[in-house]
């Protein structure tokens, strides 16, 4: 009842007034697009009523940051948080041209940035009945941050809010990959190739569902660059290796460095390619 | 008198051109160069082009009076662009289907919390979300325009046009689709 009292003394704060909003597009690390609102400032007038009126209504969550209409909790969770620099308001959906509501919010963690994990590896959380977003608080452990709709950014429990069913959560992070190292395939399966005889060369464990990038060396029996002093070709490179052609006898080595969209190293893989 | 002797010399340039251009009248008719029936002269077009006598002269004291006395509720509705007018349409999401007397509206396919209200300025009634404090969701005021108000002792019809720019049907442009939705007023009980 009290709640209620108070969301009506806030409803009333807002009218007669008009904002200019605007939709733009920010992005996810991953690139996936993601429709947001510019939003307009309320008065400092209603930002300390609402700071004043939520803090009173809920002692026991801890007053971090100003109200505003300019941001809200996913906006805070997925993007503020993240070193975006939009300030924006983030709906969970979005309507499509076809007038269909298709996920926005959701991009953040479906084959992007992050994934889903434990509460105990979580540092965003998700309320996906109470359509909330919050982080794990890096100064309190246990507790959350989160902004209340137009609200403030508060510290609470993780049950703790003005949000009906908050003990409904799914938990996500990003997981740092951990360092593969390993052997080439080569599609030529003697030991030895001939002169100007091609070959893939793969990594065949290196499959992700986004595409990684890699630097290469192909280096001779004296450690020098084969690719630049010609005697070796690349035909193809591939997310997972290259096909080299030689055009010189010797010994040479060849490796790969595999990095994810987001510049993070995934490992190593070598090859000692006899060229007779 | 040079006044008089222009305005004579620019009729006949007027009626030069007029006879010119009927003697094109025989040539093929560029279909991106059709355009739909439009509204005016005491008529509007309804679905499939029908055009139908409506009042487009109201009031937006008329309008408002229109809005505080009956209920209204979306009858059917149906496409245009700059070409082409649709039949009626069964399904149209997210958009209002009933104006309640208190000032509120809702819509389609929609979180039935989540209530909206308008507000009215000639002939442009904007709908907004009325917004909860906590709310995570947020969503543009979004214009109507009022094209006619038809108000009876037994009722009404009103018909308004919003927008749809980027929406997809048939092959209907995308940069001049619009919808048109008929209302129909129904008494309180009051």
């Amino acid at each position: 009842m009290k709640q209620t009292i108070v969301i009506l003394l806030m409803l009333l704060v807002d009218i007669g007034f008009c904002y200019a909003d605007s939709i733009t597009t920010i992005y996810t690390r991953g690139g996936k697009p993601i429709e947001v609102i510019i939003r307009d400032e309320m008065s400092q007038e209603d930002i300390q009523f609402y700071n004043a009126a939520i803090c009173q209504e809920f002692s026991e969550a801890t007053f971090l940051a100003s109200s505003s209409r300019t941001y809200n909790c996913h906006s805070y969770a997925w993007n503020l948080t993240d070193g975006g620099t939009v300030v924006c308001w983030i709906n969970d959906s979005v309507k499509n041209q076809q007038n269909i509501k298709v996920p926005n919010l959701s991009k953040y963690w479906t084959n992007d940035y992050y994934e889903e994990t434990t509460s105990n590896n979580a540092s965003r959380i998700h309320y996906y009945l109470s359509n909330h977003s919050a982080v794990v608080s890096q100064t309190v452990p246990g507790m959350y941050e989160s902004k209340w709709g137009k609200g403030p950014v508060m510290r609470h429990a993780p049950g703790y809010g003005p949000y009906d069913y908050m003990n409904y959560r799914k938990y996500y992070a990003h997981i740092v990959p951990t360092p593969v190292y390993g052997t080439l395939q080569c599609s030529n399966i003697s030991n030895y190739i001939g002169v100007n005889v091609s070959a893939s060369y793969l990594a065949g464990e290196i499959a992700y569902s986004s595409m990684p990038y890699s630097n290469y060396t192909i280096t001779d029996n004296k450690g020098e660059d084969a690719v630049d002093n010609g005697k070796a070709v690349i035909n193809q490179t591939y997310y997972n290796g290259l096909n080299i052609t030689f055009t010189h006898t010797g010994i040479y080595e060849i490796a790969i460095s595999f990095y994810n969209q987001f510049n993070e190293y995934l490992g190593d893989y070598t090859y000692e390619q006899i060229v007779q | 008198m040079i006044a008089m002797r222009f305005h004579i010399f620019f009729l006949i340039i007027v009626l030069g051109l007029m006879m010119i251009s009927c003697g094109h009248s025989d040539e093929p008719v560029d279909p991106n160069e059709i355009t739909r029936v439009q509204d005016g002269n005491g008529k509007v077009f309804l679905e499939n082009g029908t055009l139908v006598d409506a009042n487009l002269d109201y009031t937006q004291s008329e309008l408002e009076q229109a809005l505080q006395q009956y209920e209204w509720e979306r009858e059917y509705c149906f496409f245009y662009d700059n070409h082409n007018i649709s039949s009626r349409v069964s399904e149209l999401r997210y958009m209002p289907i009933t104006i309640h007397t208190n000032g509120t509206i809702d819509i389609t396919d929609e979180y039935p919390l989540r209530q909206r209200e308008y507000t009215i300025k000639g002939k442009i009634l904007t709908m907004s979300l009325i917004e909860d404090v906590f709310s995570s969701y947020y969503e543009l005021p979004r214009d109507f325009v009022i094209v006619a108000l038809d108000i009876s002792e037994n009722g009404g019809r009103m018909i308004m046009d919003t927008n749809l720019k980027g929406y997809e049907y048939k092959n209907y442009d995308p940069n001049s689709m619009s919808t048109r939705m008929v209302w129909k007023a129904k008494m309180t009980d009051s």
